[in-house]
């Protein structure tokens, strides 16, 4: 197995409050990794640190090869094009339809109208949402808005696609129906980490966890499918 | 490539309706700013021409000392004529002079009763090249002139010319330091704008960042709305101060045919017009430029 993610002894800290410390991890491709822990455990920080939102204190963090640690600034919009990243709030632009929404991450590379049609008409079928794609982000559901995240994450066919509590807003049903969509996506390759305080939902989909405590690495554990 | 600038200039347009508000704010302040701008370069613009004029037509009249002696007179006929300033001479002598005096002097002919022998004495009335235009030149020739051994006096009106560039230059100087401050205003507005508008933008921002959007791409279409406002709103200058000028065109230009012999006004042409709207989307993109520096500090 290539290892897609790792984490050299990485520490973070602000104002010299420890978020990370000394964190070891590897989380191979295709993998399906749940970030566990109670809040201010560490885990949104390390998911900013792997999509260079933030800069890790100490350590080398190296992402499908590339050591991520010193990237210039330049360089980083090339390197988020290459993952998805999906959020607790959606992170929608409220003003922009679906189509729009979705349609955001072809046209920073300058894709054609044509294509980005094609490409965002097929995303969003799959999420489920076509009949939604002229309609605004209010407008709809929470578990709708998380789809069009979702479908706005993966519409670059991302290697890793990173979420931060992405049901955290959703009642529980909608909940099981975004994990759904997660593990479609994953069954296609992609990587999937998500940080989740629910340690039942991540124990229920069973994949790998890492959990994370104080920002220590408490364990990462495979555990058995159910 | 091509795609993304029409995305970005799509992305402009877009945005310039979602903030109607500000944008109308920011077009407004520079199309007053350019109205009166455009109004003082119209104004100095046919002030310049004016003065041109006037130089053109202003005679320099030499006067020859009254015991000049005819070959004296020819002498200097050629001396002057031999002067590259000199366009043209007009011999007047002393004869015609007087003759001239008297009819200025119609019905009060009584004050030269008392003279026994002609007080006047020859002289010549000279154009001058169009290329003496201003009042340094004129005074120059003019001691050239007095140089010559027969030649009394030159008078030229000079007193006149001085104060009337005295009074174009300080409306040039006031029109420079007014566009001046002027601009200064305008490109504070629009920077101002742009902040507002970044500052309401924020998340969309902070969004186009996570999805991988480099900063020229969220800088442009930004950079192309300050331009159009820039644009648009030296176009309203443009359309507004044309109007104004046709609606007075005529009454003005019967006015100044009426007093200062100038018979055609300037107003602008199509070169101006095409700088203006040149300056005005510098003026815009300089304003946004200023603004999209604070980009880097939305952090994604």
């Amino acid at each position: 197995m290539h290892a897609i993610i790792e984490f050299h002894n990485v520490s973070k800290c602000y104002n010299s409050t420890p978020a990370l410390s000394d964190i070891n991890l590897t989380i191979n491709k295709g993998d399906f990794v749940f970030l566990t822990g109670p809040s201010g455990a560490g885990k949104t920080t390390l998911l900013k640190l792997i999509f260079l939102s933030e800069r890790p204190t100490e350590g080398e963090i190296i992402v499908n090869g590339v050591n991520i640690t010193r990237m210039k600034s330049s360089a980083i919009p090339h390197f988020r094009r290459k993952l998805g990243v999906v959020f607790q709030d959606f992170k929608l632009l409220p003003g922009k339809t679906v189509f729009e929404n979705v349609a955001l991450g072809l046209e920073i590379i300058g894709l054609n109208r044509k294509l980005i049609k094609r490409r965002v008409w097929q995303v969003v079928k799959w999420v489920g949402l076509l009949q939604k794609i002229d309609s605004y982000p209010p407008y709809l559901s929470g578990g709708e808005q998380q789809r069009v995240a979702i479908a706005r994450a993966i519409i670059n066919n991302p290697m890793l696609l990173l979420a931060d509590e992405p049901t955290g807003n959703l009642d529980p049903g909608l909940a099981l129906e975004i994990m759904k969509l997660f593990k479609a996506i994953n069954t296609r390759g992609t990587t999937i980490v998500i940080a989740t305080h629910n340690r039942d939902m991540a124990e229920t989909f069973s994949h790998n966890i890492v959990a994370l405590s104080h920002g220590r690495l408490l364990e990462h554990s495979h555990l058995s499918a159910s | 490539m091509f795609n993304k600038i029409l995305y970005c200039i799509k992305t402009a347009f877009r945005n310039m309706r979602a903030n109607f508000g500000l944008n109308v704010l920011a077009i407004s302040t520079i199309a007053l700013t350019f109205i009166i701008c455009i109004t003082f370069v119209v104004v100095l613009t046919n002030a310049a021409a004016l003065k041109t004029l006037w130089a053109e037509r202003i005679q320099m009249i030499v006067y020859l000392k009254r015991t000049a002696t005819p070959s004296d007179v020819e002498r200097a006929r050629r001396l002057i004529e031999s002067l590259p300033e000199v366009r043209s001479l007009h011999f007047v002598s002393r004869d015609d002079a007087l003759q001239q005096f008297r009819m200025m002097l119609q019905g009060q002919d009584s004050i030269l009763e008392g003279l026994n022998e002609n007080p006047l004495g020859h002289s010549f009335e000279l154009r001058l090249s169009p290329d003496i235009k201003d009042d340094e030149q004129m005074a120059a020739v003019a001691a050239t002139l007095k140089k010559i051994d027969a030649v009394d006096d030159v008078e030229y009106g000079r007193a006149w010319i001085e104060r009337f560039s005295a009074l174009f230059d300080i409306l040039k100087i006031t029109g420079i330091v007014l566009a001046g401050l002027l601009f200064l205003f305008s490109l504070l507005i629009v920077n101002n704008t742009l902040k507002l508008l970044l500052t309401s933008r924020r998340d969309e921002i902070e969004i186009m960042k996570l999805v991988g959007a480099t900063t020229a791409f969220i800088k442009t279409p930004l950079c192309i709305e300050g331009m159009l406002q820039g644009i648009i709103g030296v176009a309203i200058a443009i359309l507004v101060v044309s109007l104004a000028g046709l609606a007075v065109r005529e009454p003005l230009q019967h006015l100044m045919a009426l007093y200062a012999g100038m018979h055609r006004l300037i107003f602008l042409d199509p070169l101006s017009c095409c700088a203006f709207l040149a300056l005005g989307a510098g003026l815009g993109l300089a304003g946004s430029l200023c603004a999209v520096g604070g980009l880097e500090e939305i952090h994604a």
